[in-house]
């Protein structure tokens, strides 16, 4: 017997195993003096045991259910790719991969984008990364203006969340591969 | 649309936060400094009501955020009762607050808290 595919219920089982390192409040500029939205990005890591892995950014951005503002967000974040992030990540940077969850839950008055941006090395290094290298590509590249990252405290108990981000991650590729084959 | 917040301290150290209204970038302040006050106090427990909060924006999320935070400092907790079904949503596809207790009404929440008081014994 089949078991049918629920990508919703799928996708939310996984968000929930992510392992959340810090959060960032931003500002879309639009080249005036007052920002045009604001939003919160959850930052969540995934390091793989040689070393390498990746930072999920979820950005959630204040609508007003808008459809135009909508629609501009969706033309920023389509601008993002690997091109316009590799001049200031360098060769450290594997691949982008950009996931609009609009398309998955309609809730009027946000636009909630994930992306995930996949690092050789990530290992004792997430300060250095995400601070002086991720943030600043991405306020170049999406005219978003950051506040400093919050990070989140490091001796939280953590070890149920990462056994299940572990298995969370191996259904993250699964789930992409049934989103993008059509299974 | 205004926002309102009435606090209190339902037992020892299990503090209630309830906002009321629109929680936006107008009148997140107004919610930022109800919290402050109580985080002062070394709180356990805060917990949020949100049965009559209509609508939060991503301000609102990041003074729930740092409310946790920084009650983790202090391995304090955040609990939500009444969460409406706009804000779960939301909750629900960020999941930023992954350990976060959820309750349906203050007395499921009550009856959570007397057992927990109960196994601290």
């Amino acid at each position: 017997m089949n078991q049918e595919f629920d990508p919703k219920k799928s996708y939310l089982t996984i968000k929930a195993h992510e392992k959340m390192i810090a959060y960032v409040g931003f500002r879309v500029m639009d080249g005036g003096t007052d920002p045009a939205q604001e939003g919160v990005i959850k930052i969540s890591s995934f390091q793989r045991p040689y070393g390498g892995g990746y930072y999920t950014l979820t950005f959630i951005l204040d609508t007003d259910d808008d459809k135009d503002t909508k629609e501009t967000l969706k033309a920023r974040f389509d601008s993002l790719t690997e091109v316009s992030l590799k001049p200031y990540l360098g060769k450290d940077m594997q691949k982008i991969v950009k996931v609009s969850l609009d398309s998955l839950e309609k809730i009027p008055e946000w636009y909630v984008e994930e992306v995930s941006v996949h690092f050789n090395k990530i290992d004792e290094r997430e300060n250095v990364l995400i601070e002086e290298k991720l943030i600043p590509a991405l306020a170049s590249s999406l005219s978003f203006s950051f506040d400093p990252v919050q990070w989140w405290p490091a001796d939280k108990p953590v070890k149920e969340l990462e056994e299940a981000s572990f298995m969370g991650q191996i259904s993250l590729k699964a789930l992409f591969r049934k989103w993008f084959k059509g299974g | 649309m205004s926002l309102k917040v009435n606090s209190g301290e339902t037992r020892p150290g299990v503090f209630s936060v309830s906002p009321i209204g629109s929680l936006d970038g107008n009148t997140y302040k107004i919610l930022e400094t109800t919290v402050d006050a109580v985080l002062k106090e070394v709180p356990d427990v805060i917990i949020f009501d949100l049965e009559f909060l209509d609508y939060i924006n991503s301000m609102g999320v990041r003074v729930l955020l740092k409310t946790k935070k920084e009650l983790e400092k202090n391995n304090g907790r955040i609990m939500f009762a009444h969460l409406q079904p706009q804000i779960r949503k939301v909750f629900d596809i960020l999941n930023a607050l992954p350990t976060l207790k959820v309750f349906a009404s203050i007395q499921e929440m009550d009856q959570y808290l007397d057992t927990m008081q109960k196994a601290a014994r």
